[in-house]
């Protein structure tokens, strides 16, 4: 009873769980710059796993982009929470008081908005008053890093400053805000204890935003003669203001098995090998990992030589644009596929702009990434545009990218020239270059002089008529269906009926079956001279009845037979005389 | 000896009636049921999106492309209205093939060859050819023969299968009325969204809220209503009253 009462509390808690309310609230990671530094606006959504947050957010004096998410599930007292975190980067274009205005947020069926946020931007060169000062953390990097409160702990000859330690890998120290640079943190355990991590690590802070986590990968490493395993866990991470950016350290709580003795009077080999080779008795010790800070500069932008396309792609990429079909008939539908490879922050990828797109219907692209390394930092995003010629065309339209190379330190433009289609039913397209009059004085091609093809949008005038049923629905299919495969099935039912019977009634079939049989018996080696000239007497009698042999053919068998029945003679019968009656018999069969 | 063919008068009249009643009985078939015509729907879908009702029109669109799947230009509004409504296009192999197609072509096709070959097999069979044959060419012909009545069959009823008729029994489409003031107003605005529910209740708790113009798979339905499916696989009760079946020959939902 006790039980059931428990239960059925616990189930309750877990359905009123499964139902929270959904929020959205918007916070400032500042709400006084100086101008020229940028301010993060994270809009959380909670209770809801996804939502519609738009991609830009106009506001007067600030420019507002989306630059990422992140979300988190939390169960606490079997209460499961989850939320999700839209982060964009607002960068002041004037000084003054300046208004964040409300974002409208879709989730969960509901549109909701966020408060509108004060933020004051003051003159260039003024500090930010209440901008948080980073802790630095004293440890040296790569130092073993364990809380106080298992330092405090009896840990059983067991060292805890040996157990393990952290390191956080960032290739470069110095880069641009909104530039995604990878990182990887790596957690030593020593080999000779088992450890399982307790979540996912803990990095990031204030003007940071990391990508989650993948799974980790699981290696041994040799440091200072002492086998580790190592933890290493990859994530991408982008700044999103500029100046000195302080890291604090990355986490990772973990319960590593520590042995304990065995009790008295029990013999640990034995034990031992009943547990499969483990230690029989440990005992968890939790303990949290962790790395040095880290210290960073972030550069802003450079906003000299900016195109006006650029969307904020950071990194080194190449363009490649190709078409299918390329053989189309006029109203049929093209996909015209771009592809950028290279590295850089391909989450927050907008696609290429296409550019010359008179006399195509573009719809809004379909956009997939297929990353090439463990980070997906490097890799190919392929945005397709499906396209429809609205009028005589011969290529499609070209398309341009603008990203800025933080190696090259400039800003880049990729181009992707127009790609040439074959266009059925089409009237040739002037060229766009072709500035001098035509062959025939500037007069106009004349149009093709193939049947009118539908084109979408204008009204239909013929009118055809079909049923609304399948076939499988349609009675008169169904029933001409089953008639044939009934009529199929009877008729060579009665065929094969036909046959046997006629197979079996006539007695020519039947007497030739008698004689094949009689044959085939005579050839055996085990009869004996009577029986033999038995058999073969009977067959020329049938022969003779059937009068396909005369008697004088086979008048030796059936005299040799009387003989062996009635005479007092011995008889013998030779292999090559047996042999020469059984072909004579064969020979008058065959003459049938 | 010779062996007399046992052919009767009375086997070749049913012969000749399999063969030519296999192709007269196909034409019959795609003669009749003629019920509606999909350049009407095709028609109205364009007056519906002018006075800008696009849940209304992408259901004629559906509608049309129901009765002809390969009415490219039915496609091609259907994928504008539903962009602008940002609802994706169910794409599925059937529906490719028979947008290519016309199902009801590729169902003639195999049946005439398929029966045909049944009717040629019946008449090997019938004049014992085979047996005791030793002749190679009449076994070709042979396998030849079993090898299109399998391959006919077989594309009757691929054409069957890629009909879209077949599955638009059990589809429907979310398009709830407009409300009244709007209706007073003779604007045509319906709600953005209808709720899928848990429960078939009122108060019941909300599992999605699905956009208007969207396809959904018809599962049961018990009074006022709805039990469906959406695209993306959830399950849940709607109310009866905002579903339209894409046949409308079909018992509307009350």
């Amino acid at each position: 009873m006790k039980y059931s009462l428990f239960i059925l509390l616990l189930f309750s808690n877990i359905c009123f769980a499964s139902s929270p309310s959904v929020n959205a609230t918007a916070t400032l990671s500042r709400n006084r710059v100086a101008a020229g530094e940028v301010v993060q606006l994270d809009v959380k959504v909670t209770g809801a796993e996804q939502a519609d947050v738009p991609p830009e957010i106009a506001a007067e004096g600030l420019q507002i982009k989306l630059t990422g998410q992140s979300s988190q599930v939390q169960m606490i007292n079997f209460q499961v929470s989850s939320s999700v975190i839209y982060s964009y980067i607002v960068v002041p274009l004037k000084t003054g008081n300046l208004t964040v205005p409300p974002v409208t947020v879709r989730a969960e069926g509901r549109m909701m908005k966020t408060t509108p946020l004060q933020l004051a931007v003051i003159g260039s060169g003024s500090a930010s008053p209440n901008a948080p000062s980073q802790q630095v953390s004293p440890m040296n990097p790569g130092s073993a890093t364990l809380p106080s409160r298992l330092a405090n702990q009896p840990s059983n000859n067991v060292d805890p400053g040996r157990l393990g330690f952290a390191e956080v890998v960032i290739p470069k120290k110095k880069f641009y805000v909104g530039e995604v640079v990878p990182v990887e943190i790596r957690f030593y355990v020593d080999a000779h204890y088992g450890f399982s991590t307790m979540g996912p690590p803990n990095f990031g802070g204030e003007g940071v935003l990391t990508d989650r986590f993948k799974d980790p990968e699981q290696s041994r490493e040799n440091r200072n003669n002492l086998i580790y395993t190592v933890a290493t866990f990859r994530t991408l991470f982008a700044a999103v203001k500029t100046g000195v950016l302080d890291i604090p350290p990355a986490t990772l709580d973990i319960a590593v098995a520590i042995p304990e003795p065995t009790p008295v009077g029990i013999d640990p080999d034995l034990f031992s090998r009943l547990m499969g080779g483990r230690s029989p008795l440990v005992r968890q010790h939790k303990m949290t990992l962790k790395t040095s800070a880290t210290h960073c500069e972030v550069m802003p932008l450079p906003s000299e030589g900016r195109p006006a396309d650029f969307s904020g792609a950071i990194g080194q990429f190449r363009l490649e644009g190709s078409v299918a079909p390329q053989k189309v008939d006029q109203g049929d539908p093209v996909t015209l596929s771009l592809k950028l490879s290279g590295q850089g922050n391909f989450q927050a990828l907008k696609g290429p702009q296409l550019t010359e797109t008179q006399g195509w219907r573009t719809y809004p692209p379909a956009d997939h990434f297929e990353a090439t390394d463990v980070f997906g930092w490097r890799g190919v995003k392929t945005f397709d545009t499906t396209m429809i010629a609205q009028q005589a065309v011969t290529a499609t339209p070209g398309s341009s990218f603008s990203y800025f190379d933080p190696i090259a330190t400039k800003y880049v433009t990729l181009k992707t020239k127009p790609l040439p289609l074959e266009i059925s039913n089409a009237t040739p397209a002037p060229t766009p270059t072709a500035g001098a009059p035509s062959a025939a004085g500037g007069a106009t091609a004349s149009p093709s002089p193939a049947a009118p093809k539908l084109v979408a949008g204008e009204r239909l005038n013929q009118k055809t008529e079909r049923s609304w049923k399948d076939p499988l629905h349609q009675k008169e299919w169904v029933l001409t269906w089953l008639a044939f495969f009934f009529g199929s099935v009877v008729l060579i039912g009665i065929f094969a009926v036909r046959a046997y019977s006629q197979r079996a009634r006539s007695p020519l079939d039947q007497e030739r079956q008698r004689l094949e049989e009689l044959i085939a018996e005579l050839e055996k080696e085990e009869l004996s001279i009577a029986e033999f000239y038995d058999k073969a007497a009977t067959a020329a009698e049938l022969f003779l009845k059937q009068g396909v042999a005369d008697v004088a053919d086979l008048e030796e068998i059936l005299r040799r037979r009387d003989e062996i029945h009635y005479g007092a003679r011995m008889t013998f019968l030779t292999a090559p005389e047996k042999e020469r009656l059984i072909k004579q018999l064969k020979k008058v069969m065959g003459n049938e | 000896m010779k062996r007399q063919l046992p052919i009767t008068r009375y086997s070749l009249l049913i012969i000749f009636f399999l063969l030519l009643g296999v192709p007269l009985a196909a034409m019959s078939v795609s003669q009749k049921s003629k019920t509606a015509s999909p350049e009407e729907y095709y028609n109205e879908a364009l007056a519906e999106k002018d006075a800008g009702d696009l849940p209304a029109a992408s259901l004629a669109l559906r509608r049309a492309l129901v009765l002809d799947p390969t009415l490219a230009v039915a496609q091609q509004e259907l994928q504008e209205v539903l962009s602008k409504m940002e609802l994706p296009m169910e794409s599925s192999w059937q529906q490719k093939l028979a947008s290519r197609y016309a199902p009801e072509k590729i169902t003639f096709v195999g049946t005439v060859i398929g029966w045909s070959a049944t009717a040629i097999l019946i008449v090997i069979f019938f004049l014992q050819i085979l047996p005791s044959t030793k002749k190679p060419k009449r076994w070709r012909l042979f396998f030849l023969v079993v090898f299109l009545c399998l391959v006919g069959h077989a594309i009757s009823v691929l054409g069957v299968i890629i009909d879209p008729r077949l599955h638009a029994r059990y589809e429907v489409v979310l398009l709830p009325k407009p409300d009244a003031k709007a209706a007073l107003e003779h604007q045509p605005d319906r709600p953005a969204t209808t709720p899928l529910r848990a429960t078939p209740a009122d108060a019941s708790s909300v599992l999605a809220q699905l956009p208007t113009g969207s396809c959904l798979i018809l599962l049961s339905q018990h009074g006022v209503w709805s039990y469906v499916r959406t695209a993306t696989g959830q399950e849940g009760w709607v109310a009866s009253g905002s579903l339209e079946f894409l046949i409308p020959s079909l018992p509307k939902a009350r």
